[in-house]
């Protein structure tokens, strides 16, 4: 019984700690938001190759090779950097997103304090006067438990995300640009 | 010449510097395109490192024309149309892959990677044998060409050589492939994404338009600086006065080259080191390849001159019409090609080019800086420009203008050190005035090749 119900509290707290960060990321919270990562993250979207289906496997581009995202903690401060420059012109007027998080399924890290949580994602963007991107895709996270600071807020969400792998569902990417963070 | 063709010369009156909005969203003219330019001009294909094997295959487009290219036995390379002789189906649908045989999943013909027509369902009984397999092949590309890895094609039969095709452009083009002995090769995968504007927006912006980077890309530069962002989101803050700095810099002695093709080199600066500058205060990866880039100067200096081992070595350019490539920015050096979708679409596709010769962890770190700025902090912003023009020429009055192309008007002329038609300044026009030249002549000549006219 008390399995089942650790099972569920986990569930609860990744779920919380998930719909947090997608409320940072749709609210333009771009610093909190890299608050949620841990310093020694790699986040990384391959781009996706139509190959026959004998070449199953391969559509992901491999590591090493082109990707649409290949960041590490430095560069992804550098992104969010951007995001709150003025002459950031592709996000001045910014852009409204919506971030839907769901399908989320929780199994055992491979390290002791680490879970690995797949989800999957529809993140509708909305600009200007009349322009509308959404895009699909799949997470592949690793997420690291940490000990709530114990600040006046009432600690931290207890989880950084030390991982993530992004399939998004597209070959050519049919937004003009990806100044966004899935 | 034709009542359009004068038309065309009102649109494009390249000697004032003057250039009508009607280009950039005109289905006709876009339609004319397809029939005189793309067809025409030598178009890239492939880099020679993507087909290893006979059998190697890739998809790609020449314009609006879907092409199959492939790796022969012969260890040469064919390109043909992908669209099956019989009902026009594309024979492969694949993105790249290795094969001995193209099947048209319509009807069932089967070609080779030549192209051959090698097998057709139901040719006893309905064709009675009468069929000549040999004259319905795949329609060939029938002239591939590569410069120093770089495949190119076109239809025309009486084009130039590439070689002569690409002229002096093929001096500034080795900075970029012929750094080190073996070459260059590109890294796998290739970053596709469809751009909302005309793709000659973007062909221009490779050939010339080294103006935009200071402003189209100040936040791009301005996001490696260690600056807390708070600070920088008012108007005239401290990110603006950079954007300005930037600028600033940008104006440092430098050259442009244009060529009587199209093509142009973007601009570049003479007195740097130009391609470990302020790399290596942003991080680990830029460090790598900074330290990469140091360590091979020399020999890059002995192969190509020290002149080439300097500015050239990082910049922009355009071979017409739609070859693009960044050398040495920020870290990585990128390939790529503008297919056209529509006057209102393009497609970039681009790859991520090595030297062939470069240790693996260098190669690591370059794909890596290639992901990072010009894919990521770079791409952004361009992309806002090109919708936003296309956005705005959706108006009659507002296509109608002229814009302004006369930056550096009547200064290119020869230069001591820098081969072909070069102007005094990094910034300037005289490329994006060459490119539409070019592009007058192809789109003003009906069938054969269009010739270089004198002044």
């Amino acid at each position: 019984m008390s399995t089942a119900l650790d099972a569920l509290a986990l569930r609860l707290s990744i779920e919380e700690f998930l719909y947090l960060e997608a409320e940072l990321l749709d609210d333009h919270r771009y610093d909190e938001w890299l608050d949620l990562l841990a310093d020694d993250i790699h986040y990384w979207a391959p781009t996706q190759a139509n190959r026959l289906r004998r070449d199953r496997g391969r559509e992901a581009s491999a590591p090493g090779e082109v990707a649409l995202f290949d960041d590490d903690k430095t560069t992804l401060g550098w992104r969010v950097r951007q995001m709150g420059l003025a002459t950031h012109w592709a996000e001045d007027p910014p852009s409204r997103t919506r971030h839907l998080v769901s399908n989320i399924r929780i199994a055992p890290g491979e390290r002791a304090g680490e879970v690995a949580v797949r989800s999957n994602f529809v993140c509708y963007r909305n600009r200007l006067r009349d322009e509308v991107d959404l895009w699909a895709g799949e997470r592949h996270d690793v997420l690291r438990r940490v000990e709530p600071h114990g600040g006046t807020d009432g600690g931290g969400p207890g989880w950084l995300i030390a991982r993530r792998t992004i399939t998004l569902d597209q070959n050519v990417v049919l937004s003009k640009n990806l100044s966004v963070f899935f | 010449m034709s009542a359009d063709d004068t038309k065309l010369e009102e649109l494009v009156r390249w000697r004032e510097g003057l250039v009508s909005g009607e280009i950039f969203v005109d289905p006709g003219i876009h339609r004319q395109e397809t029939e005189r330019v793309f067809p025409r001009a030598w178009s890239y294909l492939v880099h020679e490192s993507q087909l290893r094997q006979a059998g190697d295959f890739v998809t790609t487009f020449i314009g609006a024309d879907p092409v199959l290219v492939a790796r022969q036995r012969d260890g040469s390379i064919a390109a043909m149309l992908n669209s099956c002789r019989h009902r026009g189906m594309a024979v492969c649908r694949a993105d790249a892959g290795h094969t001995r045989a193209f099947t048209c999943p319509f009807h069932g013909w089967t070609y080779d990677e030549a192209g051959r027509l090698i097998n057709v369902p139901n040719l006893e009984n309905g064709y009675r044998g009468q069929l000549d397999t040999s004259a319905w092949g795949l329609t060939p590309v029938p002239r591939v060409e590569s410069y120093k890895g770089l495949v190119f094609a076109t239809f025309s039969p009486d084009a130039p050589s590439l070689v002569d095709y690409l002229g002096e452009m093929a001096w500034y083009l080795d900075c970029l492939v012929d750094r080190r002995e073996g070459g260059s090769e590109v890294t796998g995968g290739v970053h596709k994404i469809r751009m909302h504007g005309n793709w000659k927006l973007i062909a221009e912006q490779f050939a010339g338009d080294n103006y935009h980077a200071g402003i189209t890309h100040a936040s791009a530069a301005g996001a490696l600086a260690d600056r807390p962002p708070a600070e920088e989101s008012a108007p005239e803050s401290p990110a603006a006065r950079r954007a300005m700095q930037f600028t600033a810099a940008m104006a440092r002695p430098g050259r442009q080259f244009s060529h009587r093709q199209g093509h142009g080199v973007a601009g570049f600066f003479t007195s740097d080191k130009a391609l470990t500058g302020g790399l290596r205060q942003m991080a680990r990866d830029q460090e790598v390849v900074a330290d990469y880039y140091d360590a091979t100067d020399a020999e890059v200096a002995n192969r190509l001159g020290a002149e080439r081992a300097k500015g050239p070595s990082g910049t922009a350019g355009l071979v017409f019409p739609t070859f693009i490539y960044l050398a040495g920015v920020f870290g990585a050096s990128t390939i790529g090609v503008a297919h056209p979708v529509g006057p209102e679409h393009f497609e970039l596709w681009r790859w991520c080019l090595v030297d062939a010769a470069a240790p693996p962890e260098v190669k690591a770190a370059m794909v890596r800086c290639h992901a990072v700025w010009p894919l990521g902090l770079a791409d952004a912003d361009d992309g806002e420009n090109w919708s936003a023009v296309q956005a705005a020429l959706q108006g009659p009055m507002a296509r109608r203008q002229l814009f302004n192309y006369q930056m550096g008007l009547g200064l290119a002329g020869p230069d001591p050190v820098y081969p072909g038609t070069v102007s005094p300044e990094p910034i300037g026009e005289e490329p994006q005035r060459a490119f539409y030249r070019r592009w007058l002549e192809y789109m003003t000549t009906p069938d054969t090749w269009p010739a270089v006219a004198g002044e």
